[in-house]
């Protein structure tokens, strides 16, 4: 009898610990809106290119591509920044955690591919390949930071990877236009998502 | 109850609002005591209390510093909290395995 009492006490609080253990792995510090402001810098960035002419398909465009995508990257990177720890500050909890940490290093194996390649294309003219290489590789670190941050993150990243495949094999020639959809859609749409959820 | 396998369990971490702490901290190493509290959905009070007997035990360390002028309190678990931790999971483990 006792035994099977301290069997039932045992599972119970195993499985308390595996809650909160869980519960306290989780990455909540994103922002809705944080995701909106990156949507709306991607779809920015594709008007610059529209209106310069820069396209994906020419080869001699890798100067101006590089620089108006590499801005929209950082000024998306530094935004994101601002928002997360403006958040974490909101809830006290401290800017740089060790979550924070493994979140980061979880993502940066993706990054590094995407950079990796992203170079190569650069240097040997294969441009049309650097949309379909950053949809990839941004799943890639989605689905990564999904890990800690849930569902809703994990669903996007396996969009991108899908549209990133889709751009890579079918849509080669429509660099700026997958862009738009994949980091101008996708964010604005999550961003909305978020936001709306914290409102109800 | 006296000879029931539980009682081998360590009493410091047995109670239940400390075996919270503890589970929170063996998966974070380090928090801020809002977050803690935050988490556990403990009041200020009752976390103190539950900390310093964790202090006490050598389990955990307790820093309090100014950042902008405000006091922050990190708890972070120490070496000797995190063999307690993985050694009373092992014994709840053996409790839920044996026939």
């Amino acid at each position: 009898m006792t035994d099977l009492d301290d069997r039932g006490a045992a599972t119970r609080d195993l499985e308390r610990i595996r809650a909160l253990m869980e519960r306290a792995t989780r990455f909540s510090n994103l922002s809705g809106w944080s995701c909106i402001v990156a949507g709306l810098l991607a779809v920015a960035g594709a008007v610059v290119c529209w209106k310069i002419r820069a396209n994906f398909n020419h080869a001699f465009c890798a100067r101006p591509l590089a620089l108006v995508w590499g801005s929209v990257l950082v000024l998306a990177l530094a935004q994101g920044v601002v928002f997360t720890f403006v958040n974490a500050r909101r809830r006290g909890e401290p800017v740089w955690s060790d979550l924070t940490r493994q979140v980061v290093v979880a993502m940066l194996p993706s990054c590094f591919v995407g950079a990796v390649i992203t170079g190569h294309g650069l240097l040997t003219c294969q441009l049309d390949l650097l949309p379909p290489i950053w949809m990839l590789a941004y799943g890639m670190s989605l689905m990564a930071l999904g890990l800690f941050a849930g569902a809703k993150i994990k669903a996007v990243g396996i969009l991108f990877l899908l549209l990133g495949a889709a751009a890579l094999w079918w849509f080669r020639e429509y660099g700026l236009r997958m862009m738009l959809v994949s980091f101008g859609g996708l964010h604005v749409l999550l961003g909305i998502v978020i936001v709306w959820k914290h409102r109800v | 109850m006296e000879a029931s396998s539980l009682s081998r369990l360590n009493a410091v971490i047995h109670e239940r609002a400390r075996l919270g702490i503890m589970s929170v901290l063996a998966a974070r190493n380090a928090l801020g005591f809002v977050e803690l509290r935050a988490l556990l959905d403990f009041t200020d009070g009752n976390l103190s209390v539950h900390l310093r007997t964790l202090e006490e035990a050598g389990y955990v360390s307790v820093e309090k510093k100014f950042v902008d002028r405000k006091p922050r309190t990190t708890v972070r678990i120490t070496r000797k909290g995190k063999l307690a931790f993985e050694h009373y999971v092992e014994v709840l483990g053996e409790i839920v395995r044996r026939r």
